[in-house]
């Protein structure tokens, strides 16, 4: 009899055990792949950074306005070891066929004779030697230029100027991470000494050091001193840059967590579904005298054989679809595998375990049934509890849509698992449009410390002509000249910029060397602020809220700003947070006056035109003005923010269609296999139904009716969830980048309307196809339904 | 020119099922009329096939070859939602089993086929209103509110014979509307379904129990998925001749090998 119920069972439930098997398949594919890709980017990031032997500390600096960062941690006791690597910054941008194809507004060249560090061919090749005429490059920074390994471009310095053949794809580990901005054109010596030859390098040298040392912050203190610095940074920073290389395996890992909890809630619905439905057979079993943990192995064994077919099943096509997943990673950093499988095979164990844990803790029921059970047909006499919620004669309802919403009201417990199922799936892809929206709505802007604008121009080869002591001069007629041409062609608008300079603040002993922003043609009060009020006065300042938790200062505290024009004392006035080198910046009045040749940095111009535009009409424009001025790139405000993270949007655009593919099987897989369990518990009613005179066509509609609402209502929760969730996760993340809060640009449209609608449709239908089973229920089987 | 009494008429009608490549003639040549106003028993041995000539005369249930006219409307060339609609609007159903949505209490179950039916032009609350009056009528209004777990199988039957009501039928067809119900219930079930038929509904019930089957006009007794003869007994004038109608059928039923 054991195995006659066993085969019974997985015959009758067939499409039950086939959805379970199936949400164990994809549970074990995606937690094995996602587990192991997280595995396999992290620890291949420690051994990469190794074998290319990337100091403790990491700076980059340009010019020679103070000592070294070299010269500051050389005698320092505390540290062991620097490397220096003379470096010159291109700041014009390269051609390609004769057009600018710039997507960076820096770019370090270096020789692989003055190297610190190993570099890497796209073979995982130590590179030895680089050709003359010859250069290797980043591969995201290729893609983002349309260029290929075999082309010939044009690098310009000043007027020197060198063709340079692509031989590779470089993997450099300090500096290949897509999100870094500055990417390294790594050329022969005698290419780079025919940069140095020019007369004007002095302006562009500088040195990327790499300082070994235990006491990053003691050494950090010590390198606020130096003005050369760009960027510095210990080497867990510049990992945490490969953060984006993890996004899909991270989402992943979350469908993933999904479909773990999905399929133990299906698992369980399945269980008590069955039990109820085998009362009789359980209740002779034990009149014969079977033992419970017996009984309960019948059921074990069915629960441990699908759970392990699938998740061998899983575990195999993990195997190249994590593969596939990381592709792309396998071409910026090297991947070491170990541990690769032993960490697929350890989730598919642990996904068997826990859905054999869970079929032991919902089999317990079968203890409470007792023989008496299947000779009363189920029933124990009385029953009390109300069941109907709504009262048809006092609804003016239809009879079918008041029986869905009855239907739902008075068992919400049975419609539980396809309320959680739709509400987890619309949130997580709203989660997803909420980022992807966010990143490309231009909202962000803020948080890079600049003004809102309507479009961004940027012209890296005029960087070097700005950089210089009649640099603000040239800028500002420049800005002015945008302006005039603009008016000229019907666009009164506003034209500003930004520049950064590099400096410290200092609030007694403790110190921060932070990127400083100094609007041009803006106020200060076009920038926001978190607390405190914009500076109204040249001796005001405001700090990002890192840098002044870093000197220990708060709003109305005087701080010192060390320049190389000497220190001055600001009254901290206002904090505000940015993005900037993950949480760095420290805000100047726009009336203040520093040498132009002291800027590390000039953020293009910006436009605000008068008329508030709409975006449609700024597209527009865009277009018009890439003709007018046709030596700028032009960016809108989200392609602004999604160039300043690294070209990530179109990245979590794939993410999303991945998942949206995910949560809609999902949806299809739970409703149908909750409908098919409606189905086989009222088909006594069907009957009954089409015996008083329903139609078919009224019986489908109210099969399909309750879907569709609790799909309504799980939009509903997904709506009131969005903004919480968005936050705690992926706001975790701009948290991480150093925002403090991001207020997220709400997908609507997409997030609650075209997504859900796409789900409803195709879950729906799903349902529909299920219950077209109701044709087939004679209205006479009512007296044979048990 | 003459008027038909007939509610319906069955000519010539054959069921056949085929299970396993066997086929099985449930029904072999099944000819009777019921007059409107009737009400007619049918009784017989188990498997005879009482039940499948109910359901396949009611529409319920798809004929093999024959005719049958309700109404003067040949229900084999009615299609599903035709057949449907008539069952909505024109014929009403008991059955043994006491089946109700559990969702909905007493009074919404009766009321449900009002509902949905368009023929019953009245309004919502009216429709309301008629389902009490039955309610009152069956003397189970108390139980309006109820849940269908709550009340008896008697009060339930009744509550099946009020839906079976709603919406004024022309027939109502009944598969042993007592088979589940002890003597009590059973009696006073039947007491409601005399009644229903004095007001001049059609009743046609399938019945196992020959006291039950006393009280109506006439008894056919199917065998083997034929009607093997009829009796007529007459309308039930007044509960004293009961035992007599009883008494009589039981010696006919012997007859025929009851």
């Amino acid at each position: 009899m054991f195995f006659d119920i066993l085969k019974k069972d997985l015959k009758r439930r067939k499409t039950m055990n086939i959805i379970i098997f199936l949400f164990v398949i994809l549970a074990v594919m995606f937690i094995s792949s996602s587990v192991n890709n997280v595995n396999a980017v992290t620890s291949s990031l420690d051994t990469y950074f190794s074998m290319a032997d990337v100091g403790d500390f990491v700076t980059v600096e340009r010019g020679n306005t103070s000592k070294s960062a070299a010269e500051f941690a050389e005698g320092l006791e505390f540290v062991k070891n620097v490397k220096e690597e003379p470096i010159i910054f291109n700041t014009a941008g390269i051609r390609f066929k004769g057009k600018n194809v710039t997507v960076s507004d820096f770019i370090m060249l270096c020789s692989i004779d003055q190297r610190i560090q190993n570099f890497y061919d796209a073979d995982n090749k130590k590179i030895e030697a680089v050709p003359e005429g010859n250069v290797y490059i980043r591969k995201s920074f290729l893609d983002s230029a349309g260029l290929s390994v075999g082309d010939k471009i044009t690098v310009p310095v000043e007027d020197t100027e060198i063709e340079l053949t692509i031989k590779g794809e470089l993997k450099d580990a300090a500096f290949g991470a897509m999100m870094m901005g500055t990417p390294r054109f790594l050329m022969n010596q005698k290419d780079y000494d025919k940069f140095l030859r020019e007369k004007k390098i002095e302006g562009y040298k500088g040195a990327v050091t790499f300082i070994d040392t235990e006491k990053i912050s003691d050494l950090e203190q010590t390198l606020n001193e130096c003005q050369n610095i760009l960027f510095m940074g210990p080497k867990s920073t510049l990992q945490f840059t490969y953060i984006m290389e993890m996004v899909v395996a991270g989402v992943l890992m979350i469908v993933s967590i999904f479909l773990i909890i999905i399929a133990l809630i299906v698992l369980r619905f399945t269980i008590t579904f069955t039990l109820s439905e085998e009362f009789r057979e359980i209740g002779v079993m034990k009149a014969i005298g079977i033992p419970n943990r017996n009984i309960r192995g019948l059921y074990l064994v069915k629960y441990f054989a699908i759970s392990v077919i699938g998740a061998v099943i899983g575990f195999l096509i993990s195997i190249p679809f994590g593969n596939l997943l990381l592709k792309q990673t396998g071409e910026t950093i090297i991947l070491s595998h170990s541990g690769f499988l032993f960490f697929g095979i350890a989730s598919a164990v642990l996904v068997i375990f826990i859905i054999l844990l869970f079929c032991y803790r919902s089999t317990r029921q079968i203890k409470t049934f007792t023989p008496v059970d299947a000779i009363r047909n189920g029933t124990t006499g009385e029953r009390y509890r109300k069941k109907g919620v709504l009262k048809l004669y006092h609804s003016s309802l239809k009879p079918v849509p008041f029986m869905a919403c009855n239907d739902i009201l008075s068992s919400i417990k049975r419609f539980a698992i396809m309320l959680i199922t739709f509400s987890i799936g619309i949130l997580l892809i709203s989660v997803i449009a909420n980022t992807t929206n966010t990143l490309q709505s231009g909202k962000l802007v803020s948080l890079f410390a600049i003004a809102e604008s309507d479009l961004f121009l940027s012209d890296a080869g005029k960087q070097g002509v700005y950089m210089t002591e009649n640099g603000r001069t040239t800028y500002e007629a420049d800005l002015e000249k945008i302006k005039d041409t603009l008016a000229e062609n019907g666009m009164e608008a506003d034209v500003f910029g930004e520049v950064t300079y590099k400096f410290t603040v200092k609030k007694g002993k403790l110190s921060a060397n932070s990127l400083t922003f100094q609007g041009i043609n803006t106020h200060t009060d076009m920038y926001e602020y978190m607390d405190g009020s914009a500076p109204e006065n040249t001796d005001e300042i405001a700090l990002n809220y890192l840098v002044a938790e870093k000197i220990g200062a708060a709003i109305g505290d005087t701080v010192t700003l060390s320049t190389p024009e000497g220190d001055s004392d600001f009254i901290l006035v206002a904090t505000f947070q940015s993005m900037t080198n993950m949480g760095d910046g420290i805000r100047l009045h726009e009336d203040l006056r520093y040498d132009f040749k002291y800027i590390n940095g000039l953020w293009g111009c910006q436009i605000k035109f008068a008329d508030h535009p709409s975006e449609a009409e700024i597209i527009n424009r865009k277009e018009k003005l890439e003709k007018l001025l046709s030596d700028y790139e032009i960016r809108t405000a989200g392609e602004y923010v999604d160039y300043m993270v690294g070209g990530v949007s179109d990245y979590i655009r794939d993410t999303k269609l991945l998942v949206i593919v995910v949560v809609l099987l999902i949806n299809l897989l739970v409703a149908v296999l909750m409908e098919k369990s409606f189905l086989t518990k009222e088909r006594g009613e069907i009957a009954m139904l089409k015996a008083v005179g329903f139609k078919n066509g009224s019986i489908l509609a109210w099969q399909m009716l309750r879907i569709a609402i609790i799909m309504l209502l799980a939009t509903l929760i997904a709506v009131l969830l969005s903004n919480p969730v968005s936050q705690l996760s992926s706001g975790a993340v701009f948290r991480m980048m150093g925002a403090y809060s991001i207020k997220f640009d709400m997908s609507i449209l997409e997030g609650f309307l075209l997504y859900p609608l796409l789900m409803l449709l195709a879950t729906v239908f799903g349902v529909f196809l299920t219950a077209l089973s109701v044709r087939g229920i004679r209205a006479n089987e009512i007296n044979s339904v048990e | 020119m003459s008027i038909s009494n007939n509610i319906l008429e069955v000519k010539d009608l054959c069921k056949t099922y085929v299970i396993n490549k066997r086929q099985n003639n449930v029904l072999k040549n099944v000819n009777f009329t019921v007059e409107k106003g009737e009400m007619v028993a049918v009784m017989g041995p188990s498997g005879s096939g009482k039940s499948t000539l109910l359901y396949t005369v009611s529409g319920m249930d798809d004929m093999t070859a024959g005719t049958v006219e309700f109404c003067g409307k040949d229900i084999a060339k009615l299609g599903e939602n035709e057949l449907a609609g008539l069952r909505l609007d024109r014929m009403g159903f008991i059955f043994q089993q006491m089946y109700m949505l559990k969702n909905l209490n007493i009074l919404d179950n009766i009321i449900l086929p009002a509902r949905q039916s368009k023929a019953n032009t009245l309004s919502a609350k009216e429709k309301s209103e008629y389902g009490k009056e039955l309610m009152r009528k069956l003397n189970i209004i108390e139980i309006a509110d109820n849940d269908i777990n709550e009340v008896s199988g008697g009060q339930l039957q009744r509550a099946c014979i009020c839906r079976s009501m709603i919406n004024k039928p022309e027939m109502i067809f009944a598969d042993e509307p007592t088979g589940a119900l002890n003597r009590t219930s059973s009696e006073e079930v039947m007491e409601e379904l005399l009644k229903i038929n004095q007001e001049g509904t059609t009743i046609m019930l399938v019945t196992h129990d020959s006291k039950v089957a006393a009280k109506c006009s006439r008894v056919m007794y199917i065998v083997d998925g034929n009607i093997k003869g009829e009796y007529n007994l007459g309308r039930l004038q007044n509960e004293t001749e009961l035992r007599q109608r009883e008494r009589e059928l039981n010696g006919w039923l012997m007859e025929q090998g009851w």
